[in-house]
């Protein structure tokens, strides 16, 4: 690991459910980063696969806390609950982080302190068993780099937590949607770096995709429940 | 754009995320981030869309339910009808089963113009995270 840019520690909390596949992929993003210190907290929801062994090859490296399972948000929170950092950041477990991505974001929150946040672009990637649905989104808007108001592109202050509340834990596939919402109710400072930092895997086993219907619902109902609140303010 | 007012239309499930709560309606165009709200009168108007009737079916029922004449009910139907296509929050659809006769209120609500409501305040929220469209319509794991 080099370090351009050292500073306040950074805890790294990689979510994981029957994540075997591309944890490893996914630490090793992580332990090339460009900056330190950083911290790294596997959270796992109860996982039956071979996850804990992938990650016990790191040795110390890591801290492995698990839980019976809860779903998503129930899991970062678990992270986020036993961070020592001042500054969280987040990684699913099939997605990867690019070596500049704490560097950069570390950077413009120490330049501007007044900040609470900051998110990059990301930009969704196929793996080669999946070039026909890679080809379907070559021209489409979500195939272009995107900004990022999701949990893996985030570096957040934890005193946002305080402020704002944790992920929702009865949302099971908009809680990072439900956060940012709520982070723009707050009216708090965000930054969007226009860099892709982030990659995000499409492979056959999104949770979105395997439970499309229950999560279209779910991010239809948290987009109602943010406009029947603003009709309510005065 | 042409309205065929015994045609049927369906939402455009695929590419929309929506629901109805307590009777109004919310759709998210998963493509762009924009949401849509369809209140009162215009939240009958979908869910009646989505239960597969016809725009004179819906009209119908809409002079019965609210206090209009089926004349405005069915000119204020046939525009939300073609906003809703313009916007491609709903497409053609195959003919549904005949509706079931539906019971009478005892009395007509106060009738408003059913209107589509557009906004765009949270597209970047809803740029990344949210179901891909088009990916999964016939292929969904249970």
């Amino acid at each position: 690991m080099s370090s351009g840019v050292s500073g306040a520690l950074v805890s790294c909390i990689v979510p994981v459910f029957n994540g075997e596949r591309y944890l490893r992929e996914a630490l090793d993003s992580i332990f090339t980063q460009t900056y330190c210190p950083i911290e790294v907290i596997v959270a796992d929801d109860g996982s039956a696969d071979g996850s804990r062994a992938v990650a016990e090859t790191y040795g110390d490296r890591l801290r492995w806390l698990s839980q019976t399972t809860a779903g998503p948000a129930a899991t970062r929170n678990l992270g986020v609950r036993a961070a020592r950092g001042d500054l969280l950041a987040f990684l699913d477990a099939d997605d990867l982080w690019k070596p500049d991505k704490l560097e950069r974001q570390v950077a413009v929150l120490q330049q501007l302190p007044e900040l609470d946040a900051c998110v990059c672009h990301a930009q969704l990637f196929w793996g080669r068993d999946m070039v026909e649905e890679e080809t379907l989104y070559r021209d489409h808007p979500r195939g272009q780099a995107i900004p990022g108001y999701a949990s893996t592109t985030l570096l957040v202050r934890r005193r946002v937590f305080d402020r704002i509340g944790m992920f929702s834990e009865d949302l099971w596939f908009a809680d990072a949607t439900d956060w940012f919402i709520r982070f723009r109710e707050a009216k708090l400072a965000l930054h969007v770096l226009p860099e892709v930092l982030v990659l995000h895997r499409m492979h056959g086993s999104n949770l979105t995709r395997r439970r499309r219907e229950a999560s279209k619902t779910e991010f239809a109902s948290v987009v109602a429940a943010t406009l029947s609140r603003r009709r309510a303010t005065p | 754009m042409n309205l065929n007012s015994s045609g049927y239309y369906r939402s455009n499930g695929d590419r929309l995320a929506s629901t109805v709560i307590d009777g109004d309606a919310v759709l998210v165009d998963l493509a762009t981030g924009v949401y849509y709200s369809l209140d009162g009168t215009a939240g009958t108007v979908w869910q009646m869309i989505e239960n597969g009737r016809t725009v004179e079916e819906i009209a119908q029922r809409l002079a019965a339910l609210y206090d209009t004449t089926p004349a405005q009910a069915l000119s204020d139907v046939e525009s939300l009808v073609l906003r809703l296509l313009k916007e491609d929050l709903i497409v053609e659809a195959a003919p549904s089963e005949p509706a079931a006769p539906e019971p009478l209120p005892d009395h007509r609500s106060p009738y408003r113009t059913p209107t589509l409501e557009m906004y765009t305040d949270m597209s970047d929220l809803l740029a990344l995270d949210p179901p891909m469209p088009g990916l999964f319509a016939n292929n969904e794991k249970k």
